[in-house]
């Protein structure tokens, strides 16, 4: 018996049916059109740059322009030349220092705020506190690390002070070390962050369960406090991550141009107008930065949990 | 003797200058169940939260089976909260929740398996063993609650409002199947309720609690019979108060004084001196009716009825007293008689029915 049959069996009559469907239709259309915003807005501005940008890998590269002749050349260049790759390797090692040390530092930060300032309005207080440094502008913030890393700065003042060096410790700064000390500065309130929103919520009679059951502190972190916190830690990981993925600023401030990330590689090529070349690496960057974050975004399963 | 739980002159008074228990004690026998009640606020939690060891004392000692724990953390402490909201782990399942106890104190493998699964099957979590905490039902979470705290053994279970998050229905049924586990595993239950009615169903005995203090500890019959202050023959039953001052007593029958006239009832102990403000408490059971023929006089009051209502077998008349005070009487359906269905009637109780506490 067809559908149609059915609706008239039930006494019914067809036509009925078929408005009822249309209408169906037109509604899920109607509600349909609440995203065209957004679609068209990330069709313009995201999507059709970035299938630009693998189109254009493809180009060929002349001293001073490009043309549309389809090569492989750009991408062949990339990967056998020493300083790209080393690039690549300097992005892949400073992401995963910065994102340790950004959650070694911002993760007490983040349980002092979530867990032990109770009071909502003092920990809104605080997490603000966090962003003050973002009242000023990214490079001033930068090079303001100057002063303090250098030979005569401030930190090399201070120790040779306190007669605990007695050199000044030259590494400090234009070296790979300041830049993973300014970024790890710059970034880690993006940690702290979404760590403390998550600590903020857990119901602290669930805590006081485990202690009650014999749990000890370490245990009551390791087992309770922690699983309940990955969402943040994930969402964390994924700004820190998406933004040192992309730096090219702190590294050119800092190590006086002596570590070259994806993003300096850019910013150079664009500069000398290898737009081809200059292509490749940001399809490079973005993969990276795709398969990370969908890496990240694996450890916890952030639908169920926020 | 040794008792499970002995509580000595406890105190705690919050930093900020509110004195929520006053100069508590109790002796809780082992296998007893013991109920705090009161009104909001009166400090049942804090007591109970003392006894686990989340809040700490400002005076007065707690002592479990002998051993002052007093300075002991909740997590060495022999004893099992249940909470008011439950507090399961919610990023675990049934089954994890319920060992997790056991794996904090180092059980072994097949050992623990065991003891979760009697657990499991005891409290009917079988079809839900391998769910996750946030998707179960009130009644659900409940007994996880109940699976988590009692397979670790604990020398005495505290329960803090545990049925307050459930609904009526639901309420009624747990209640027997609480009494029923605490029977069959004998352990000492403290349980907190502002519901007079679970304390009194469920309890061997029920600690009444106003303002930090206790008020009074009886068991239930001897909680409703005879309260032993104003304020206990407020909150519990539905007793009808009369104010007065004492006249004489005589073979523990104290005579009040009253606004209707002189009146009697039971000292049960008491101490009164002639003149001192009382309150005569007549349970509503206590009042027999008869018609308005009879004059007024000792245990007797006049009432005029207002209104009734049909229970099956029992009628519930609403009387007004001559003090405005209005009182709810239920009497069996025989006893009631259309002569003094709506106008005035003579209420009459025995003195020894009755209790006389000092004013308050
Ligand atoms: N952390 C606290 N700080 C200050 N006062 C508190 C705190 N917790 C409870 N109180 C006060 O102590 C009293 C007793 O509270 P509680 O034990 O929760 O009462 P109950 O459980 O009987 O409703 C109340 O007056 C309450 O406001
Ligand atoms: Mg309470």
């Amino acid at each position: 018996m067809s559908h149609a049959d059915a609706t008239i069996a039930a006494g019914r009559p067809q036509d009925a049916a078929v408005r009822d469907r249309t209408r169906l239709a037109r509604r899920r259309v109607g509600r349909l059109l609440l995203l065209t915003p957004a679609v068209v807005w990330m069709t313009l501005f995201l999507l059709a740059p970035i299938a630009m940008i693998v189109y254009v890998s493809f180009w060929t590269q002349y001293t001073f322009k490009i043309v549309p002749v389809l090569t492989t050349k750009s991408w062949v260049f990339f990967f056998s030349s020493e300083t790209y790759l080393s690039a690549l390797w300097t992005t892949i090692r400073l992401w995963v220092i910065v994102l340790a040390l950004t959650l070694v530092i911002g993760y007490p930060v983040a349980l002092y705020i979530g867990m032990f300032i109770r009071n909502k309005t003092t920990q809104t207080i605080v997490l603000v506190a966090c962003v003050v440094p973002f009242w000023t502008s990214f490079l001033i913030r930068v090079v303001a690390w100057r002063p303090m890393l250098g030979t005569e700065g401030a930190v090399n003042l201070i120790l040779l002070h306190l007669g605990i060096i007695k050199q000044p410790i030259e590494a400090l700064l234009f070296t790979e070390l300041s830049v993973v000390i300014g970024m790890t500065q710059i970034y880690v309130v993006f940690m702290v962050g979404p760590i403390a929103f998550m600590l903020s919520r857990i119901d602290p009679s669930v805590i006081e369960a485990a202690r009650d059951l014999g749990a000890s502190w370490w245990r009551v972190l390791r087992t309770i406090i922690l699983p309940l916190s990955m969402p943040g830690v994930v969402v964390g990981a994924v700004f820190v991550s998406v933004m040192v993925l992309g730096e090219f600023a702190t590294p050119a401030e800092l190590s006086g141009r002596k570590v070259n990330m994806l993003g300096n590689i850019i910013v150079e090529q664009v500069g000398s107008l290898k737009w081809a070349f200059a292509s490749v690496v940001g399809v490079v960057l973005t993969v990276l930065m795709a398969v990370i974050v969908a890496l990240l975004l694996r450890l916890a399963d952030l639908r169920r949990e926020l | 003797m040794t008792y499970d739980l002995e509580l000595v002159q406890l105190g705690k008074t919050f930093p900020n200058g509110t004195p929520a228990v006053v100069a508590f004690d109790l002796r809780v026998e082992k296998g007893e169940f013991v109920s705090f009640v009161g009104p909001s606020g009166c400090g049942k939690t804090t007591t109970l939260r003392m006894i686990a060891g989340f809040e700490a004392s400002t005076s007065g000692d707690i002592l479990i089976r002998g051993r002052n724990v007093s300075d002991l953390p909740p997590e060495r402490r022999p004893t099992s909260t249940i909470f008011q909201n439950f507090a399961l782990f919610p990023h675990m399942t049934v089954r994890q929740n319920i060992e997790y106890g056991l794996r904090v104190r180092g059980v072994a493998a097949p050992e623990r398996k065991r003891r979760v699964d009697a657990m499991i099957d005891r409290l009917e979590l079988g079809d839900v063993a391998d769910q996750r905490a946030p998707g179960l039902s009130g009644g659900q979470r409940q007994r996880v609650a109940l699976a988590r705290g009692l397979v670790v053994e604990p020398d005495i279970l505290l329960l803090d409002e545990p049925l307050g998050a459930l609904d009526a229905n639901l309420r009624k049924s747990i209640q027997h199947q609480l009494k029923q586990l605490q029977r069959t595993i004998g352990i000492t239950f403290v349980f907190v309720t502002h519901a007079q009615s679970e304390a009194l169903t469920l309890s061997d005995r029920v600690v009444v609690m106003n303002r930090g203090r206790s008020e009074q500890i009886s068991d239930p019959y001897e909680l409703y019979t005879r309260p032993r202050s104003a304020f206990v023959a407020r909150f519990i039953g539905r007793n009808t108060l009369l104010a007065g001052s004492v006249a004489g007593v005589e073979d523990g029958i104290a005579t009040l004084t009253t606004a209707f006239g002189p009146m009697r009832g039971a000292t049960n102990g008491a101490v009164f001196t002639s003149g001192t403000a009382a309150l005569l408490s007549i349970p509503s059971e206590a009042f027999e009716i008869t018609a308005a023929t009879a004059a007024a006089g000792p245990e007797r009051l006049r009432g005029r009825v207002l209104g009734r209502t049909i229970l099956g077998t029992a009628v519930r008349l609403r009387i007004a007293l001559p003090d405005g005070q209005e009182i709810l009487i239920e009497t069996h359906r025989d006893q009631f008689t259309g002569e003094w269905s709506e106008g005035e009637v003579m209420l009459t109780w025995q003195p020894p029915d009755a209790t006389v506490v000092a004013a308050d």
